[in-house]
């Protein structure tokens, strides 16, 4: 469901500062770029591969892209793991994406909500097992394929201090972990983020930064219930504010 | 794969492919070497020298990159075929875990209407 009323702009609630948009943009256009690049390579068989092949100038012009793409996402990849170490150890921000025994029994009372055999779904927090769920497999596997893509990248310099026989088993891991995230991505999280019947047509609190009031009952109820009114309501997106204001305002 | 990919690349595209090695850069003909034997040792810096040829600077740990033509299998480049196998039984149950719990989310919304 999608809450454009005018009227009911005060409903509206900030969720996201404009760094974490800005990452989240980032990602996207990296994570195309890279699937772009990088499954004509592991189906390079398929007659469309070929023509992606053909398109961007040949398989060298090709990983040329991938190459750098690679690069831009190992440095999103730190500057958000740096970002969230001192966030969290020097500026006070919750650690909200940490994985707790909750999320387990989360979504182990999603399943059963699923099955009928309970009335409600599971209450979550800021974040829901779903998108921790997507977060730590992007930032897991991620870093397993920037490793093994410059092990692939650079073989000679990698076989001085390794066995050779980490080049395939670079390779398997670089494209099997790929298809791993590529398939998660469009599976669970566009349908969690574009698809579900909960917010369909598309949630778009991390693209504008802001959630309506019943969206986020609904899809945050502990959130929710821990933000004070003066707090949440919206008067500060209108208006604009710094990133600083935003890492107050929203915990990270 | 980069063999592949550059003879799928026609010479209509782009002219001739670049330089790239083929069978019988490494054996010759009708003199192809055991892969088993006493001249093993012999043989691998055969192979380091035909490696360096297109990648300078090779370590002498560079050939063993290549699989040689066999399958990886607990005998052969076990560590390969160990990585291959829990790929290969992962990733099916996770995509048709997340697919059976997207479908029981949709089933569950319209039980609900």
């Amino acid at each position: 469901m999608e809450y454009t009323d005018q009227s009911n702009r005060d409903e509206q609630i900030r969720r996201f500062g404009i760094y974490r948009i800005i990452e989240h943009l980032a990602l996207i256009a990296l994570f195309m770029v890279l699937s772009v690049t990088g499954l004509p390579q592991k189906f390079y068989y398929l007659g469309i591969s070929q023509s992606v092949i053909v398109i961007l100038g040949g398989i060298d012009n090709l990983r040329l892209f991938h190459h750098l793409a690679g690069v831009l996402f190992a440095v999103l990849a730190m500057q958000n793991i740096i970002a969230n170490f001192v966030g969290v150890a020097f500026l006070r921000w919750e650690p909200s994406m940490l994985v707790t025994l909750k999320d387990a029994q989360d979504a182990f009372q999603n399943v059963r909500y699923y099955l009928g055999l309970d009335d409600r779904p599971a209450q979550c927090g800021r974040y829901t097992y779903k998108e921790k769920c997507i977060y730590w497999l992007v930032i897991i596997g991620g870093f397993q394929m920037i490793i093994s893509g410059f092990v692939l990248w650079f073989p000679v310099t990698a076989t001085q201090f390794l066995p050779g026989m980490f080049i395939p088993v670079s390779k398997m891991v670089h494209t099997s972990e790929a298809m791993l995230i590529f398939l998660l991505v469009v599976t669970w999280h566009i349908y969690d983020s574009v698809l579900s019947p909960d917010v369909f047509p598309l949630n778009k609190s991390i693209f504008t930064g802001i959630i309506h009031r019943k969206q986020m009952k609904q899809l945050h109820p502990l959130e929710m219930e821990e933000k004070s009114e003066t707090e949440t309501v919206l008067p500060s997106a209108r208006h604009g504010h710094t990133m600083a204001e935003d890492h107050k305002r929203t915990r990270q | 794969m980069t063999l592949s990919l550059y003879r799928k690349e026609t010479w209509r595209h782009y002219g001739p492919p670049p330089a790239m090695a083929v069978c019988t850069d490494c054996h010759g003909t009708h003199d192809i070497a055991r892969v088993s034997g006493a001249d093993m040792r012999q043989m691998k810096i055969k192979l380091l020298k035909r490696c360096s040829s297109c990648h300078p600077g090779a370590s002498e740990n560079f050939p063993d990159a290549w699989l040689s033509h066999y399958r990886p299998s607990f005998t052969i480049a076990p560590m390969v075929f160990i990585t291959e196998q829990f790929y290969r039984i992962m990733l099916p149950i996770t995509i048709v875990g997340i697919l059976f719990l997207v479908l029981l989310d949709i089933w569950r919304y319209y039980k609900n209407r």
